[in-house]
């Protein structure tokens, strides 16, 4: 946006996994729900963004996709050895980036993807759980949404924010966030 | 490369799967123990991380026991 001199934009995400699911599948099920979002850019932000980091293992990219049924197919093993290899590392790196600690940061909100998945990188992190939050066991996974809901379940005394998500590609990205005011 | 069962339940315990490490005996199917794939997808990165070996997904899919784990990790 800043490159094309743009000041408000509307960021919208949906993934209605309901329609790439297959019910029979025990692994993708029960984890997935449907949620969309959106949040305002502009000049007046409720977060002020930091610096980011990004990755991408394409070779891995077969782990999270859809077959030639439509239908949804995750190497469940697989996305889980990168989540928990990967993302402690993107979020120390984007924390030091960022010219901080993860004692100066008062929330981690990963991507919701499970709560097995985020207690394994909280506990790789060396965090305790009121720092790494699960919010998503009403809904469930809800994909590119699942950052945006997590950030609106916060209260007001959380001032600076790591947000981390990871899935398909298999990418991922990490940066800080800081209230604004 | 030689770990035993007890290393391996010590690895386990370093972990947030939640099993009862005492009925967890070298020759106990892991399917008896109720760890779901996520759990055993951790047990197994617990055992690549320490050992700095990659374990295949058929080799995933067929070990069900310490003894199993053990027998495999000999060869490697």
């Amino acid at each position: 946006m800043e490159a094309n001199g743009l000041k408000r934009g509307l960021l919208f995400t949906a993934d209605p996994y309901s329609k790439v699911i297959d019910p029979g599948d025990k692994d993708t099920a029960m984890l997935f729900g449907d949620a969309a979002a959106v949040t305002l850019l502009g000049e007046v932000p409720a977060w002020n963004a930091g610096k980011f980091v990004f990755g991408s293992r394409g070779a891995e990219r077969e782990a999270i996709r859809v077959n030639e049924d439509g239908r949804l197919n995750i190497n469940g093993r697989a996305v889980f050895t990168f989540a928990a290899t990967e993302i402690p590392g993107s979020i120390r790196e984007a924390v030091e980036l960022n010219g901080l600690s993860l004692s100066d940061v008062n929330r981690v909100i990963l991507h919701q993807s499970s709560r097995y998945i985020v207690d394994t990188i909280r506990i790789r992190l060396g965090l305790e759980e009121e720092k790494v939050p699960f919010v998503a066991a009403a809904y469930g996974n809800t994909v590119s949404s699942s950052i945006s809901i997590a950030l609106e379940a916060l209260d007001d005394t959380v001032k600076t924010v790591v947000i981390s998500g990871f899935g398909v590609g298999l990418s991922w990205a990490s940066g800080v966030l800081t209230r604004a005011g | 490369m030689l770990v035993s069962g007890p290393d391996i339940r010590g690895l386990i315990q370093n972990t947030n799967v939640n099993v009862d490490i005492s009925k967890l005996q070298d020759d106990t199917s892991f399917q008896q123990l109720d760890l779901d794939s996520l759990d055993l997808a951790s047990v197994f990165l617990a055992i690549e991380e320490k050992c700095g070996i990659k374990i295949p997904d058929d080799a995933f899919d067929s070990l069900d026991t310490l003894n199993d784990v053990v027998t495999y990790m000999k060869d490697k």
